[in-house]
């Protein structure tokens, strides 16, 4: 009984995050620029992910995989807005040049 | 219900792809390629969940790890033109 | 619904990988040529192949990808000539490959209902997944293949990785390295050194937990090597140079290689065969441990540390050679 209501909510969470994903994915395709695109995506997967990786706790059946879970959220709260600004710091540096310093 | 899910990020996998192949300069493909590969790593997540293999969180776990060195050779290659400097 | 998501994915990869041909500047090829790895990496999840799955989003990700771009970068970026070359004729070099890979294409489309349903083994698979457990003492099935009963094809594989780095490393030999100290900016930094250490527990536990998880050591060695490069992408080539010298990763390489083979050489040496495992005196211990199945965490540290020091000698041996030609 406690485990339905858990999945249920687990349910909701991986909706929302597929919410989140696909609004990242809209805001690549609809934004002008290349800082813009990165802004958008980077804090809206951010939080999708970490949504969906919440909501999909009560679906594991073991303590194992529920830690191995909470260790791919970890790495990846810590890690995407690293990749992120290696990409916009990239990309301003390529815009500077193209544009004659 | 995670079948569903499953196919909302396949979707929208599908759709980010637009932008690797519309955008124009290959900082765009990198944003696009960024968030596709997060995108899939939660695909990983939900194949592990829906066809109940737990082993596929060990995948999804290699693949966060590794899709971000991957992600910082390609943005220092692109700022600098060389991966030693 | 297995098999509708599946062609899904096989039509995306199809056409990832026409985009990634078609595009012409070679970087954005690239990138999008990684993605369809992580493509062929979640269509082998799919498919219930975890070991395959793992294998390929590692050396997809970390190894091709710094490869590729080494070697882009060492060649001279001369314009395309405007005109497609002449001596071979256009329906040889567009409309031949183009019928070739749709050919292909389809009968392999054709398979993906046969793998994706229900289907009946062949004799040998059955035997390897009823039987492995009692005959090696190991959980996974994939790496008491890959050490056990075909452990002498292992060897062979060490002996190919042997071979390539020893013709990287006479080919590109004699070049200097300069120190330099860009690498990215400074919360990269600070982020690596945060993340290191974690990476690299986390690149043992797959190594070491071999037998019991999908893994073992060439997945392990291979995410050392891309710790590896990743120093000297991050940190530029001034920092890792000084603290894992060129020598003391040839001596791990060599020293893969003499473990692995020495293991071998206790089996015979009890009169057993090489590289035999329960025969010889190695316990199989209770299922489920660390040490467990016999002599495969031994191989696998012998199989990780070769592929580990071997591959980030490739990639150190291709980027001396870029300073030579600098001046």
């Amino acid at each position: 009984m406690i485990l339905d209501v858990l999945r249920f909510t687990g349910g909701i969470c991986i909706a929302a995050g597929v919410f989140f994903s696909f609004a990242a994915v809209v805001a690549i395709l609809r934004f002008p620029d290349v800082f813009t695109r990165l802004h958008g995506s980077s804090k809206a997967l951010s939080g999708g992910a970490i949504l969906i990786l919440l909501g999909a706790l009560p679906y594991t059946g073991t303590v194992s995989g529920a830690m191995k879970l909470v260790l791919i959220a970890a790495f990846f709260l810590v890690s995407n807005p690293m990749a992120s600004h290696a990409i916009a710091r990239a990309a301003r540096k390529r815009g500077k040049e193209e544009n004659g310093q | 219900m995670i079948l569903a899910a499953l196919w909302g990020m396949v979707i929208s996998g599908m759709v980010g792809f637009v932008r690797v192949i519309r955008g124009p300069s290959p900082a765009d493909r990198l944003v696009a390629a960024d968030a596709l590969s997060v995108i899939f790593t939660m695909v990983l997540v939900l194949l592990s969940l829906y066809i109940e293999t737990p082993f596929l969180l060990d995948v999804a776990l290699a693949f966060s790890v590794l899709s971000f060195a991957d992600m910082l050779l390609m943005a220092k290659y692109f700022e600098h033109g060389e991966l030693h400097k | 619904m297995n098999v509708s998501l599946l062609a899904v994915l096989y039509l995306f990869i199809a056409v990832t990988a026409l985009v990634a041909v078609l595009l012409e500047d070679l970087l954005s090829a690239f990138i999008t040529l990684s993605f369809t790895g992580v493509l062929m990496a979640t269509v082998f999840a799919l498919l219930r192949a975890p070991d395959v799955a793992l294998t390929q989003a590692i050396i997809n990700s970390g190894l091709v990808t710094s490869l590729l771009l080494v070697a882009y970068s060492q060649t001279r970026k001369t314009p395309h000539p405007p005109e497609v070359c002449d001596e071979c004729p256009s329906w040889l070099q567009v409309k031949v490959p183009a019928f070739v890979c749709s050919v292909l294409g389809l009968l392999l489309f054709r398979g993906l209902y046969s793998l994706a349903g229900e289907r009946s083994l062949p004799e040998a698979s059955a035997h390897y997944l009823a039987r492995t457990l009692e005959e090696t003492g190991a959980l996974n099935v994939v790496g008491a293949l890959l050490l056990d009963y075909r452990a002498f094809d292992t060897l062979g594989e060490t002996t190919v990785i042997f071979a390539a780095v020893s013709g990287v490393s006479i080919l590109l030999s004699g070049g200097r390295r300069v120190q330099s100290g860009h690498g990215l900016s400074y919360i990269v930094k600070r982020g690596m050194a945060l993340l290191t250490p974690f990476i690299l527990l986390y690149a043992a536990s797959i190594l070491f937990l071999g037998h019991l998880t999908p893994g073992g050591g060439f997945q392990g060695g291979s995410v050392f090597a891309t710790v590896a490069i990743l120093m000297c992408v991050v940190y530029g080539t001034g920092f890792e140079a000084s603290r894992i010298s060129s020598k003391s990763k040839e001596i791990l390489e060599a020293g893969g290689a003499i473990l692995f083979v020495l293991v071998g050489l206790l089996g015979i040496a009890w009169g057993a065969g090489f590289l035999s495992n329960l025969p010889a005196p190695f316990s199989a211990g209770t299922p489920g441990s660390l040490l467990s199945a016999g002599n495969m965490p031994l191989l696998n540290i012998a199989v990780g540390l070769k592929v580990g020091a071997g591959l980030s000698s490739i990639f150190y041996a291709m980027i001396k050679i870029l300073e030579l030609e600098d001046d």
